[in-house]
């Protein structure tokens, strides 16, 4: 894959967007709204929530955009605005009651498919659980590394650090991702130490 | 260049991030297009957002008052302390009950649009999203930060104290308690939220709303999923999200209590004058 010629359309796109071109903020909306919506899907936990998120996101995107530097990959820019508003609106008002809401559906687990409930699927709840219950920090950076699969520097392009430091954080994310499971996951425990 | 070689939990995190199921994608460029269209000229966005949302609604709302029919059915909603609800269609108030608007069984437009909603959003993982909520705390601390005395509730007897406490600022000072099931933990059993100088409108009207009373006062209690759209005044932003329980709204003194529960309204108004 060129990404040098990827990045130079992108820009291209971005710069023709700027000055109105809705063809190409469309393009753009497109090539970037997975990784963004799977983003806030991963940080809010709830599809509707995600698709708010996401939406602003884009919107404050492109508010933004005269000041976006084009010779820069824009997905990190994207994903570094979803954690920033997924950040707020976890704290805000409405967050308690639509969560209060789902606990209350008190919708059995049911439609489960038989595949799902193997073992290893079991488990890999169970490890999403663990990163769930992790401080909002580690939470990000694993997610941007392993759920979205971006580099450590499109990861430090997310986290608005450098790439030695995303190596530091991700060490240090690990240790504490192992420390919960051995504390609170036995069920993972085979992949819980270090 | 060369990644290093992963670990035991880097390759399971790995695995687990392929097997994920995530939500379709849904198509966000015509919804963001839409919303871009309807930005307000430039050179009419000297004032903030928030002046220009109020200065739309009284536009809005001066222009229908100045029709009849309008004006019935605009002013017709009911309040009881911080919550209000809106009622969708122009509605005689009987004296004591509000009989439901429709036979069982068919749904209002907002409820025909909220349902496919609840089922997708429909999560047997639901705790660990709670779990992610800021503001836990304690029930005395919360106390201390909203400034008010937290009354709970004394029936049934064997209810004990939430096993949740939130507080935060909607508005003003809000407290949210939460009670599991005592056999299935991740249920809430019920849920009280106290408000001081928040408005809560139901958007839409729940499949039964009823005027009743505790201690004396009027309640409302509704059942029926619905859309709820939650204002702070201070900014005028509004937030929409589904209710599906029954719920039941009273006042006691300068606080409104709203509590959503799965019991009856006889068994919940019992709860709710157990307050102490």
């Amino acid at each position: 894959v060129d990404h040098s010629s990827e990045l130079s359309d992108e820009a291209e796109s971005i710069r023709k967007a700027r000055q109105g071109s809705a063809a190409d903020w469309e393009a753009l909306v497109q090539a970037h709204q997975q990784p963004v919506f799977r983003y806030a899907y991963l940080l809010s936990g709830d599809a509707d929530e995600a698709e708010d998120i996401a939406q602003e996101a884009f919107i404050r995107a492109y508010h933004a955009l005269g000041r976006f530097d084009e010779t820069r990959p824009l997905r990190p820019w994207l994903l570094r605005i979803t954690a920033n508003l997924a950040h707020n609106r976890r704290r805000s008002a409405a967050r308690y009651l639509a969560a209060l809401q789902r606990l209350v559906r008190r919708e059995p687990a049911t439609g489960m498919r038989i595949e799902e409930k193997t073992e290893q699927n079991l488990q890999n709840t169970s490890l999403r659980h663990a990163v769930d219950g992790l401080p909002a920090d580690d939470r990000q950076i694993i997610y941007l590394r392993y759920f979205l699969d971006l580099t450590v520097e499109e990861t430090a392009a997310a986290e608005g650090i450098a790439p030695g430091t995303v190596k530091s954080r991700l060490h240090r994310a690990l240790n504490r991702l192992r420390h919960r499971i051995q504390q609170n996951f036995p069920e993972l425990s085979e992949i819980g130490p270090g | 260049m060369n990644e290093p070689k992963l670990d035991p939990l880097e390759i399971r995190l790995e695995e687990t991030a392929r097997q994920m199921a995530y939500p379709p994608t849904p198509n966000l460029a015509g919804q963001i297009n839409r919303r871009l269209r309807k930005t307000t000229p430039r050179s009419l966005a000297i004032l903030p957002r928030p002046a220009w949302a109020l200065l739309a609604l009284v536009m809005v709302l001066l222009a229908c008052l100045s029709v009849p029919p309008v004006r019935a059915a605009l002013l017709e909603f009911i309040q009881v302390g911080a919550i209000r609800i809106r009622l969708t269609q122009p509605t005689a108030l009987p004296t004591l009950t509000l009989a439901p608007t429709r036979p069982a069984g068919t749904a209002s437009p907002a409820e025909a649009t909220a349902e496919p909603t609840l089922t997708s959003t429909s999560s047997p993982t639901a705790r660990p999203v709670l779990d992610r909520l800021a503001g836990e705390t304690t029930l005395a601390e919360a106390e201390r930060s909203a400034g008010f005395e937290i009354l709970l509730p004394t029936y049934p007897e064997d209810l004990g104290d939430p096993a949740r406490v939130y507080s935060q600022k909607i508005g003003g000072p809000a407290v949210l308690l939460l009670w599991f099931e005592p056999s299935q933990p991740n249920l809430v059993r019920l849920s009280l939220l106290i408000l001081t100088n928040q408005t809560l409108a139901i958007k839409g009207e729940p499949r039964v709303l009823q005027i009743t009373q505790v201690n004396g006062e009027q309640a409302l209690w509704t059942e029926g999923a619905h859309v709820l759209e939650l204002a702070a005044p201070s900014d005028m932003a509004f937030e929409k999200f589904i209710v599906s329980g029954h719920v039941l709204i009273w006042t006691q003194g300068d606080l409104t209590y709203r509590l959503e529960t799965s019991l009856d309204l006889e068994e919940t108004i019992r709860m709710a004058e157990s307050l102490r």
